[in-house]
């Protein structure tokens, strides 16, 4: 079938469904027709009025089967039968109250938990930096080598930072920046703020405009300049009343006059102070708030080994290779090494920016998702427990619908609609609680993780709980059901037919489920507690390296 | 749940669907309509089961190459009249052309045996 035909059966499908009532009056008097045009010519040819009725019918067949053919042209047969799956589902679960709010309320924290948690991998980990090509993003770190010790340092040297800008080849540009706290005073309130001073060169490297205004020019990176600012949407938003007049404003900046040039787009986003070193220090942890330019003084200017005090991002050229681009700031690096000391060497090394800023955390989070994972495969482990419970009382349903002609197969579909009603209320049920749970961890971030800010459930984490609620629902309803099976018709029905506790087989049965319970339960309290020791240590402050 | 279609096979269904949209090419008509002008014209060789025509025709319409509408038939019943579509008459001359093949084919073998 040709890719129109296709479309074109689709949509008439769809649209049938839409007008179902439709649908059957259509074909109803479609049939009708042919049924009494028939007639008629049997009449005309001379029968009696009974006669030709009997005899166009017996031509036409069976009325009710040739309108099911059609309708069965014109509907999507999976879906009347799944609608009925779903629907017989829903009443045998509202017949066992109990039951169906305990397994929804697991199922809740199951995929609840996983949802919340997978966000985190989300939004910190799969989720590219918000730069323009971030892959080719590098922080350039330094480091002196005594003998075979390399220590690196946390940070550069302006001047060798204006020494690989005038000479390495393998970088589109490199920019360089340096934490700053300040008060600033605008009209008659004042507030501690805290900031970068950054080049010029930083916003077109990571493909960022301001929203309004400009960001800084070549020239304001000297001293000599005056003092720029550039706010982030937030500060504008707190501090400046979101004043669309803003640019060309004075502040004062620590007594200094400074001019706003421009504010940032709401959606950048930048490391928090610390995060652009190689270490962690509480007093450069803060989010960065606005930039300043650079205003390099002639002392800072001056390349040499030490007074390394500045971050430095570098973009490689497309298609440049990291080793390539490493062993030519390697080279520079040697140069000016050689001038002040022999007994050092100076050297360079080149972090990718996602690495840098999310790697100290990424083995942390793929631990808390292992937990959450962990944590679903013993709710749907318990869950099926349940089930089996709850098969064993429903085998004698069960049989009977078998011994009445049901195929396995629809008993099958019968479970698993079962599971996949309970999953899905779990799963609703969850992810409005995760969704909450993920608002109130940005808003009030009581977990030091990088990237925080761009944690949301999002289509993404949507569908990957769709996936998670889908699975869980068809392993705790389709195993017991499996597993129930293989017991003969005939048997369920003559040993149920009996009382039920005088069964040797279902009292082992019971004791058997009972067992299995409370070793699951064991394992979940274990798992659970690994995982709070595990959370404990995300919670908890980063590691010191 | 077992539906099954009159004996047809892939070939005698085709020519069902040829048969359809070929005299559908004097206008619109509808469903009894067709299966009259099949039998007249054939001088009642071929009868048009009701089965097969309906499930046909929807097929047809389905597949986009017929279009349908309710009219009011000679005798002012409400009816469902089909037309060919341009895929429709596409499809004819496709059809025409590979039957042309086919009947001479067999027709030359026929001959020979």
């Amino acid at each position: 079938m040709k890719i129109t035909e296709s479309l074109t059966d689709l949509w008439l499908r769809i649209k049938s469904l839409a007008l179902r009532r439709k649908l059957h009056h259509d074909l109803e008097d479609e049939l009708d027709f042919h049924l009494a045009m028939r007639r008629q010519k049997f009449e005309r040819a001379g029968m009696p009025p009974s006669e030709a009725a009997a005899a166009a019918r017996r031509r036409f067949g069976n009325p009710t089967l040739r309108h099911e053919n059609l309708r069965s042209l014109w509907t999507f047969a999976w879906l009347d039968s799944l609608a009925r799956d779903l629907r017989y589902a829903c009443r045998s679960m509202a017949r066992a109250p109990l039951f169906m709010v305990v397994a929804v309320a697991t199922l809740a924290f199951g995929i609840g938990a996983n949802t919340a948690i997978f966000s985190i991998v989300n939004g910190i980990l799969l989720r590219a930096m918000p730069y323009d090509k971030p892959a080719d993003l590098y922080f350039i770190r330094e480091g002196l080598q005594h003998g075979a010790e390399r220590h690196i340092f946390s940070a550069v040297n302006s001047g060798n930072v204006l020494e690989w800008t005038r000479r390495a080849r393998s970088f589109q540009s490199i920019a360089m920046m340096m934490p700053s706290n300040d008060t600033i005073v605008m009209g008659s309130g004042s507030a501690n703020v805290h900031g970068l001073r950054a080049s010029a060169s930083l916003f077109p490297l990571l493909g960022i405009h301001p929203r309004i205004g400009r960001s800084f020019t070549p020239e304001e990176d000297q001293m000599g300049h005056g003092l720029e600012i550039l706010l982030t949407d937030a500060l504008w938003r707190e501090r400046f009343a979101a004043n669309p007049e803003i640019v060309g404003r004075r502040v004062s900046l620590n007594g200094f006059p400074t001019t706003v040039v421009g504010v940032l787009p709401p959606s950048f986003y930048f490391p928090k102070q610390d995060q652009i070193y190689d270490t962690s220090t509480s007093h450069w942890s803060s989010p960065v708030e606005y930039f300043l330019n650079l205003n390099l003084g002639a002392w800072e200017r001056k390349p040499g080994v030490g007074n390394a005090n500045f971050a430095a991002i570098g973009r490689v050229l497309p298609g440049v290779p990291r080793q390539q681009a490493l062993a030519e700031l390697e080279t520079i690096e040697a140069a000016i090494g050689r001038q002040e000391t022999d007994e050092y060497s100076l050297h360079a090394e080149l972090v990718p920016l996602r690495a840098a800023i999310v790697g100290p955390a990424e083995s942390r989070i793929w631990t808390l998702m292992a937990g959450a994972g962990l944590v679903l495969i013993i709710v749907c482990v318990n869950l099926a427990g349940l089930m089996i419970g709850r098969n064993a009382a429903r085998s004698r349903e069960v049989a009977i619908r078998l011994a009445l002609g049901a195929g396995r197969w629809t008993v099958l579909r019968q479970f698993a609609a079962e599971g996949l009603v309970l999953a899905a209320a779990g799963g609703a049920i969850g992810v409005a609680g995760a969704f909450l749970g993920v608002r109130f961890l940005v808003r009030y971030a009581p977990i030091s993780l990088p990237r925080l800010e761009s944690v949301t459930v999002d289509g993404r984490v949507l569908a990957f709980s769709a996936a998670v609620a889908l699975a869980a629902g068809l392993l705790c309803s389709v195993l017991p059901a499996l597993r129930a099976k293989d017991r003969g018709i005939e048997e369920t029905l003559r040993s149920t037919a009996a009382s039920l506790t005088s069964s040797r087989r279902t009292a082992f049965v019971h004791r058997l489920l009972a067992s299995s319970e409370i070793a699951l339960c064991t394992v979940l309290l274990i798992c659970a507690l690994l995982l709070g020791q595990s959370l404990s240590r995300v919670w908890g402050p980063p590691h010191k390296r | 749940m077992e539906r099954k279609e009159p004996p047809s096979g892939e070939m005698l269904r085709d020519t069902l669907d040829m048969l359809v949209l070929k005299t559908l090419q004097k206008g619109p008509m509808h469903g009894y309509g067709i299966a009259e002008f099949i039998e007249e014209r054939s001088e009642d060789v071929l009868r048009v089961e009701e089965g097969a025509l309906y499930p046909a025709l929807h097929r047809l319409e389905l597949r986009g190459l017929l279009a349908a509408e309710w009219g009011v038939s000679d005798n002012r019943r409400r009816a469902k009249f089909y037309r060919l579509t341009a895929a429709g008459r596409k499809q004819l001359e496709k059809d025409g052309v590979r039957w042309g093949l086919i009947s001479t084919a067999i027709a030359r073998i026929m001959e020979t045996a």
